[in-house]
């Protein structure tokens, strides 16, 4: 059984990657936090090990990626009308372009949101992301080629990496 | 412009703090739990132990976390109970709780305003809060006349979900409002603004959200979206018919048809130029208190007061604290924030004193199971500590122990207890929990 400092040290360790990730899938910080809560404690109850703090951290965000996912199909979202409007509470812009670039991704299809945040976020591959959203490989390199092509109709121009 | 916007924004976004004491907290309790009941388990045959689906698993987590740190209440909900009998001794060293009267009272005191020659802050608290609670429960329980006998009649199903269909779905049965003051869920919405001010702001949120103008991008104070109450124009069904949720891809919204929905989950709709409500049990939200300014100066005032809405019929439930801002002359709420759950906090605190005794590991510690038996015998808000008395039951639903505790409302802990057994402790009754036993639904993880 994880002993409480190994949890902490692992939830210090993880917790924004996570909650960045959650964010980015419901675009509130409510369910964000009750998602990221619930990912660690099915690490902390579940008895997972990992060899490197890289699977650590990959097995953390598939989690979160399903547990969005369940929450998406769960009654409440499913069955309520519920339509979730980003949540600018919690967002700070230091420029006009910060605001816009962001919004601008925020407004993509959640599938969408998911690999652009993963690759260019994260900087996992696609062989990474494939792995963590349980999407093939060349299903997640189109994603990414309509994300792309997605913001530059947003935008009106390509963005730079 | 490039991808390096996107995540400066990001990196800013962090959880709150309080986070990390809850998973960590819950995560100790579970695996305490856990421990138990695998030994439990290992001691004890022909236990079955139930395995909840994942939706409900869900549900209960996120409810637990909506309620407070620990959501110690999730094991509650798979609880298994053991069917076999035990002896019950009621007379075993039963004693006698003396109960004392509960004395004090939240009381107000005259509030001296530095401006208080222009306003009636009690009277301005008074109206506030009870124009609040009378919209909440006409948005949210549907708390309005209706004419029971003038109905439209949908049935609801999801074409790609069988299951579903069977469990959730069907009729869906509307009644015409007859409450002259409404005539659209328009007229809903406008109604329960009247008293919210135009800029709003959430618990733990930064920056200030504008109210909406239309029912279909509104928010409520309790940060839900009102669409969930106002389901909308529906006259494109036709009475009688069948209504498909299906939604082809539940990541993309533009897939939903919200109409649908509307019918399906919706308090209220439109139908050809009438308004229609869906009729709940008699249940709605009450005040436990009268209200109490806590804070006010020219322009703002802090208004403490009692809400039971887990319909417990709790003493005094949750306290809610409205801020109410001057506004073009009036005072509208800006917010409502959540001050001291006695009842709630002193479950908590008894359950977690409990889990940490192995004589009691017979005793059934969902936080309902304690709340419910729970009188509050004194409650000081000042110092924030109680004293409450509860008789709580054994995993076979016996009588088992008679508590008596002091609870430190801030730190949720016992400060001492008078615990008597009422019945003889059975080793072979420890609770059991089924959480981490589950597997994924979709076997992913």
């Amino acid at each position: 059984m994880m002993g409480s400092d190994k949890m902490a040290d692992i939830y210090d360790r993880n917790k924004n990657a996570v909650f960045r990730m959650a964010f980015s899938y419901c675009k509130n910080k409510a369910d964000a936090e009750d998602i990221m809560q619930d990912v660690f404690i099915k690490l902390f109850t579940g008895g997972a090990e990992f060899e490197s703090e890289d699977k650590e951290r990959s097995w953390l965000l598939k989690v979160t990626v399903n547990k969005c996912r369940d929450m998406f199909r769960s009654l409440r979202y499913r069955y309520s009308l519920t339509s979730i409007p980003l949540d600018e509470a919690c967002l700070t812009y230091e420029t006009p372009e910060e605001s816009e670039v962001y919004h601008a991704v925020m407004s993509l299809p959640t599938k969408y949101r998911i690999v652009i945040h993963l690759y260019y976020y994260e900087d996992y591959s696609v062989k990474e992301i494939s792995s963590i959203t349980g999407t093939k490989e060349s299903a997640v390199q189109t994603q990414l080629y309509r994300a792309r092509k997605k913001l530059k109709d947003i935008l009106g121009k390509e963005l730079l990496t | 412009m490039n991808m390096n916007d996107y995540k400066k924004v990001t990196d800013r976004l962090e959880p709150d703090e309080r986070c990390r004491k809850e998973v960590l907290d819950m995560s100790k309790r579970e695996n305490r739990i856990k421990q138990n009941t695998n030994e439990f388990e290992e001691k004890v045959s022909g236990v079955e132990v139930r395995r909840g689906n994942g939706a409900l698993r869900f549900v209960g987590i996120a409810a637990a976390f909506a309620l407070i740190a620990g959501g110690i209440g999730t094991t509650g909900v798979l609880l298994h109970k053991n069917s076999r009998n035990v002896s019950q001794l009621t007379e075993a060293g039963e004693e006698e709780t003396v109960t004392e009267e509960l004395t004090e009272e939240v009381t107000e005191e005259a509030t001296e305003s530095e401006a208080g020659e222009d306003y009636d802050y009690e009277a301005i608290a008074i109206e506030n809060t009870d124009g609040y609670l009378e919209r909440t429960n006409i948005l949210v329980y549907g708390d309005v006349e209706y004419d029971a006998n003038d109905t439209i009649t949908f049935y609801t199903y999801d074409s790609s979900d069988a299951e579903w269909s069977e469990k959730y779905g069907g009729e869906r049965t509307f009644c015409k409002v007859t409450d002259e003051r409404f005539n659209s869920c328009q007229d809903i919405y406008d109604y329960y603004k009247e008293l919210i001010a135009d800029t709003i702001e959430f618990e733990g949120y930064s920056e200030p959200l504008i109210m909406a103008s239309d029912y279909k991008d509104g928010v409520t104070l309790d940060g839900a979206g009102v669409v969930s109450y106002l389901g909308g124009d529906a006259s494109g069904f036709e009475n009688g018919s069948k209504v498909d949720l299906y939604i082809p891809d539940p990541e993309d919204d533009s897939t939903v048809d919200y109409t649908a929905h509307g019918i399906n989950g919706g308090v209220y709709i439109d139908y050809n130029g009438e308004l229609y409500l869906r009729p709940h049990d008699d249940w709605v939200e009450h005040y436990t208190s009268e209200p109490v300014i806590v804070e006010n100066s020219e322009d703002r005032i802090v208004v403490s007061r009692y809400i039971d809405y887990n319909m417990q019929n709790e003493q005094y439930g949750t306290q809610k604290l409205f801020t109410l801002v001057l506004q073009n002359g009036e005072w509208k709420i800006q917010s409502i924030g959540t001050g001291m759950q006695p009842e709630y906090l002193s479950s908590i605190a008894i359950q977690c004193y409990l889990e940490d005794r192995a004589e009691y590991n017979d005793i059934n510690i969902d936080c309902g199971d304690i709340m419910a038996p729970l009188e509050m015998l004194e409650y000081d808000e000042e110092n924030k500590t109680s004293r409450v008395h509860a008789v709580l039951h054994d995993v076979n639903g016996v009588d088992a122990i008679d508590v008596t505790a002091d609870i430190d409302l801030n730190s949720v802990k016992v400060t001492s207890a008078d615990i008597t057994r009422l019945n003889e402790y059975d080793g072979t009754l420890k609770r059991p929990s089924v959480i981490w036993a589950e597997e994924h639904p979709d076997g992913k993880e």
